[in-house]
Formats: structure tokens, sequence, C-alpha cells
């Protein structure tokens, strides 16, 4: 677990510090009832076969994260998103 | 006294007048338990995500209400006894956060508009300002969110 997060980074540029987007937003709660919409942007923490984007691939914090799978389950509960989609 | 909300997805072959009655039927609930209900508002016909009952559509039921602390499981109750209610949710509504959700901020949207509370009404227009906002993170497809605070903000 450790070893992939070595400080010795060969070359190029340092990968930048993510933000939490919600954060940016001052986003206090976020609402299951946003992904009644196709193409909202909160798809973009599902992929293809539906599954929530871990934190390390969205930067999201984890307030935001917690708030995020709360609501996505939320949605697929009530049919608003897939459990799981191929 | 609390807030809640309340979805529900009635079988689509439904006709009109069958599922006024039973909207109504279901606010009568609401009111027969001491509650009271601030909002309803129909979604519509809408695909599902996926099939319950070897269903593919269902009519939404949006409903805002207040409420007994046990008005919910009466109202749940109720919901699951009835054959054409497909697939119903009661969420408590939290007091101290704005549940409504602010309007991505960086999308250049007029935040002055948010101040009535419009549950549903900043969904629409959010996900019509989305794709403009996507093409700033051209340069960190890995890091979408990255680019976020060097955006123009020219509208601010």
């Amino acid at each position: 677990m450790s070893e992939e997060r070595a400080p010795r980074r060969p070359r190029g540029r340092k990968p930048r510090r993510k933000v939490c987007a919600f954060c940016v937003d001052k986003i206090e709660y976020i609402d299951y009832k946003e992904f009644r919409d196709a193409n909202s942007r909160m798809r973009r923490y599902i992929n293809e076969r539906g599954k929530i984007m871990p934190r390390r691939m969205s930067g999201n914090c984890a307030k935001h994260q917690r708030q995020l799978s709360e609501a996505i389950k939320r949605a697929r509960a009530i049919a608003l998103l897939p459990y799981t989609a191929e | 006294m609390n807030k809640y909300e309340l979805i529900y997805i009635l079988d689509a072959a439904l006709e009109e007048a069958a599922r006024k009655e039973l909207i109504e039927k279901f606010n009568g609930v609401i009111a027969a338990n001491g509650g009271e209900v601030v909002k309803v508002d129909e979604w519509g016909k809408r695909r599902l995500a996926y099939t319950i009952d070897y269903k593919t559509e269902g009519y939404y039921v949006y409903v805002a209400f207040n409420g007994a602390p046990e008005l919910p499981r009466e109202l749940s109750r109720n919901l699951g006894i009835n054959e054409s209610v497909i697939r119903s949710q009661i969420v408590k509504l939290l007091d101290k956060k704005s549940s409504v959700k602010p309007r991505p901020v960086r999308a250049a949207a007029p935040v002055t508009e948010e101040a009535p509370a419009a549950v549903e009404a900043p969904v629409a227009p959010a996900a019509e300002e989305a794709p403009a906002a996507a093409p700033e993170a051209t340069d960190a497809p890995a890091t979408e969110e990255a680019p976020a605070t060097e955006t123009p903000a020219s509208e601010e």
C-alpha cells in the first residue's frame, strides 16, 4: 500500500492536488433529485457500469463524498440511477 | 413537525383519473395524520433506470410535506399496500442545511434567484450549463475538478 504512495517521482510535472468540486461550489447538501436529468453534471461521479467514482479519482473531500454516495444510493432506490449497468 | 419529502412511482399504465385519485388519496393520508402537504410536483412519466416488476416506465410524483415523526411510517405503510405504487421513498429534510443545492457557481449562473425555496428549479438549468463548463478541463483530463479555480471568473 505504501508502495504506490512512494514519494519518488522519476520525471515530469507534479500532479496537481485535486480540489473537492463541491467545496469549490460551496455546496451544503447534495440532493439526490439532481440525478433526475440524464446529463446532469452529477453523472460524472458514476461510471458506465453505474459505480460510484472513488475519491482518489474525483478528489472530493470526505464530507462531500459521504453526501454524494448517500445521494447516489437514494437515487438508485427510486430508479433514477441503475444499481448496475452493462 | 419535521420536514419530509416523498417520491413515489405509480404504474405508468394507470389512466389519468385513477392517478389523480391516488395522488389525492395519499395527500389525504398526510392530512389525516396531522401533516400538511407543502408541495406536489408530478414529474410525469419517466423511464426507470432498471425494471421493477417487469415495468420499464413509471409515473413519478414528488411530495414535500411537514408532519410528526410518526407520519412517514404510516404513509409508507399506505404506499406499500397500494398495488399501483411501484416504489416509494420518504426522506427527511435537514433543517439546518439548505436542502436545495445551489447552482454550480463556476457555470456563471445567476445565484440571485436562488433565494426562493424552489426545490427543483435549479436542477434543469444546471444541466444545460454543465457542458459549458466541461471544455475548461482540456489540459488535465484526469483532474477534471482541479481547473475549477482557474476557469475565467468573468461573471463574478
